[in-house]
């Protein structure tokens, strides 16, 4: 048997005492975790909603009257010339380093159309795009059914919401301008206006549309620009300012914004959390003096039989370090049903919780460090006692 | 002709110890001056406040005197370092208290093992619990060795002290008002066990006591009174009782 031995014996004997005392250390345990991991949840969330408005940037018309735009954001009828695609790939070049196959500028032509389906007209929105440039900048496309569309063909890829309002599946056709169009794909829902559209190859569109070489809008994604809200801006500026009659804006500011708002709230939150452990620490230590009081003739006993005050230290730390270790990894776990029941019944946040070591390993680190810092003076104060004042004491349990 | 002088085991030499209270100040040992042998039984006696604790914590080292030197075996040991002075009890004292539960969380052999949780004893590897286990045999407790203090008599309890002071073979065993709480049998029994082992393993044992049926079994009886020492007797003064 060791001191170690001793240590968990001695806690499993004082059950109760170690209860208050795995509570107290728990309970800031579980609120940290739970803090955490929503900000986790709701990075994800916000992540998720950032890419599924899926570029960082896009390049539009200057002068677009507010009835040109549509109700979900897209603009009609003025257009671009596509040579301005060069033109920006070289200004967006200018603020970052070589990024290689990560910058992609993918341009669109958007067009309001009849479509008629069995002889019924479906008034729609239909999208012309870089299905190759498309599919890089937005890895998280993906189909709810059918296959994607060869958009050198006479093919098209519907829409989930637009799908599913007008009856269409993979395998329909449909007549837009006069062209019969074959419907491959239904697109899954992103709650964003690409529910609502139709989607051809961008020169079918031209074709289709009589817009040759021209573009409604130019979409750049780049990975340098995402991380660095600053360059962006600086891009967005250099662009509106170097390209006469275009208007450059990032559709991800807004999310952005809320995302830094989040962050500060869940900041306040952590100051609340942290003022939790400094509470819970007095807890504990009030919890641990009295216990150890209790303990002053048990004291005595291990000194007269051999215990120097290190060894005695080194038991009551072993004890506390467990019970810190043992709350805090179930504080972790409460915090994760904590979360759950947060996001399923107050925030609808939506994302699943993210299994993070890192938060487990800090988790346990906050219980062990509350524990101990709070523990460790009255200990160190007691496990000097000299051994002929223990068994004068009249503390006793 | 060269005469040896023979050393004795423990020496005091005009020990003194006065408490400082905010009410004054309080002698609980006044200049006493003795020598004790190996394998020798001694019985401190006296009324309450006497000086009795203080004079064996004194001889044990777990309190310092204020006037006066302490030796064993010709060494000093009051002027020790708190460092050394516990490695010096771990190797030659054992303490056997009046009110010396064990700890509730360990059995009967674990608690007699207790004291090898924090030191090793030199040239004893291994075996240690095998002897543990014939030390709790001999004091009766054979059929107790996995039982926890709980479980156990108040009798039986003291025996587990008393193994427990013996497991680390100390040279000195002081024993405050060990059978205090006892019944007459279990007095005996303790005591009649310092009296064999004081005999057979050469230990020298001092005891406390109130009782001085149980003080006559020692060598010496010391008198206490007020702190000073003021009568010391022969051992056996009393005729031993029988079991």
């Amino acid at each position: 048997m060791d001191l170690l031995r001793i240590a968990i014996k001695d806690l499993v004997r004082r059950q109760g005492r170690s209860l208050y005392l795995f509570i107290a250390v728990m309970i800031p345990v579980a609120i940290l975790s739970t803090i955490l991991l929503t900000l986790d949840n709701a990075d994800t969330t916000l992540s998720t909603l950032a890419s599924k408005f899926g570029f960082t940037l896009s390049v539009q018309p200057k002068n677009v009257k507010q009835e040109r735009i549509d109700q979900v954001g897209v603009v009609l009828g003025e257009t671009l010339d596509e040579g301005l695609i060069e033109e920006i790939r070289e200004k967006v070049l200018m603020y970052i380093e070589d990024e290689g196959e990560t910058l992609i500028i993918s341009p669109r032509l958007y067009e309001k159309a009849s479509i008629s389906k069995a002889a019924r007209e479906i008034p729609s929105l239909v999208a012309g795009l870089d299905f190759d440039s498309e599919r890089k900048a937005r890895p998280s496309w993906a189909l709810s059914d059918g296959r994607w569309s060869d958009f050198r063909q006479d093919e098209a890829v519907a829409g989930g919401t637009f799908a599913r309002v007008n009856g269409l599946s993979p395998d329909d056709s449909v007549v837009i301008e006069g062209r019969t169009i074959r419907v491959t794909g239904i697109l899954e829902n992103y709650n964003s206006s690409e529910d609502h559209m139709m989607f051809i190859g961008l020169d079918k569109a031209r074709e289709l549309f009589h817009k040759d070489g021209q573009v409604s809008l130019i979409n750049v994604q780049s990975v340098a620009l995402d991380r660095n809200q600053d360059l962006m801006k600086k891009v967005v500026e250099e662009l509106n300012t170097g390209i006469p009659n275009i208007k450059a804006i990032s559709p991800q500011q807004f999310t952005t914004l809320k995302f830094v708002l989040l962050k500060k709230t869940f900041r306040f939150l952590l100051a609340i959390v942290l003022a939790t452990i400094i509470v819970s620490v007095f807890s504990i230590f009030n919890i641990v003096t009295t216990a150890l009081y209790s303990r002053v003739r048990e004291i005595g006993l291990l000194k007269s039989v051999g215990a120097s005050r290190r060894q005695l230290l080194l038991i009551f730390v072993y004890e506390y370090l467990l019970v810190g270790f043992v709350a805090g990894t179930s504080g972790f776990f409460t915090g994760m049903g904590c979360t759950w029941a947060l996001d399923k019944f107050l925030l609808k946040l939506g994302s699943s919780i993210a299994w993070n070591p890192s938060y487990l390993v800090a988790a346990v680190a906050t219980g062990m460090l509350c524990s101990l810092s709070a523990s460790y003076y009255p200990t160190y104060k007691l496990a000097g006692i000299k051994i002929t004042e223990s068994f004068r004491s009249q503390w006793e349990v | 002709m060269t005469a040896t002088m023979e050393r004795p085991l423990l020496e005091l030499r005009d020990v003194a110890k006065v408490f400082r209270l905010a009410s004054g100040e309080v002698t609980a040992v006044e200049n006493i001056s003795l020598s004790l042998e190996a394998g020798e039984l001694v019985a401190l006696v006296g009324p309450s406040g006497s000086g009795k604790t203080t004079l064996l914590n004194i001889i044990g080292s777990l309190d310092r005197p204020t006037h006066g030197d302490v030796c064993l075996q010709g060494e000093r040991i009051d002027t020790l370092s708190e460092e050394r002075l516990v490695r010096f009890r771990r190797e030659k004292f054992s303490y056997i208290f009046q009110d010396a539960r064990p700890l509730r969380m360990l059995n009967v052999l674990e608690n007699t093992l207790l004291p090898f949780n924090f030191f090793k004893p030199r040239n004893r590897n291994g075996k240690l619990r095998e002897e543990g286990i014939e030390i709790v045999r001999s004091l009766g407790l054979g059929h107790r060795l996995y039982h926890m203090p709980n479980q156990l008599s108040g009798g039986e309890i003291q025996r587990v002290a008393i193994a427990r002071a013996l497991i680390t073979r100390p040279l000195v065993i002081l024993a405050d008002e060990p059978t205090a709480n006892l019944d007459r049998e279990n007095r005996l029994f303790v005591i009649k066990t310092f009296r064999n082992l004081t005999r057979e393993k050469n230990l020298t044992i001092i005891f406390s006591t109130h009782d001085l049926e149980m003080a006559g079994i020692a060598d010496r009886v010391l008198h206490l009174q007020d702190g000073a020492l003021v009568k010391v007797e022969k051992g056996d003064c009393c005729p031993c009782p029988s079991n």
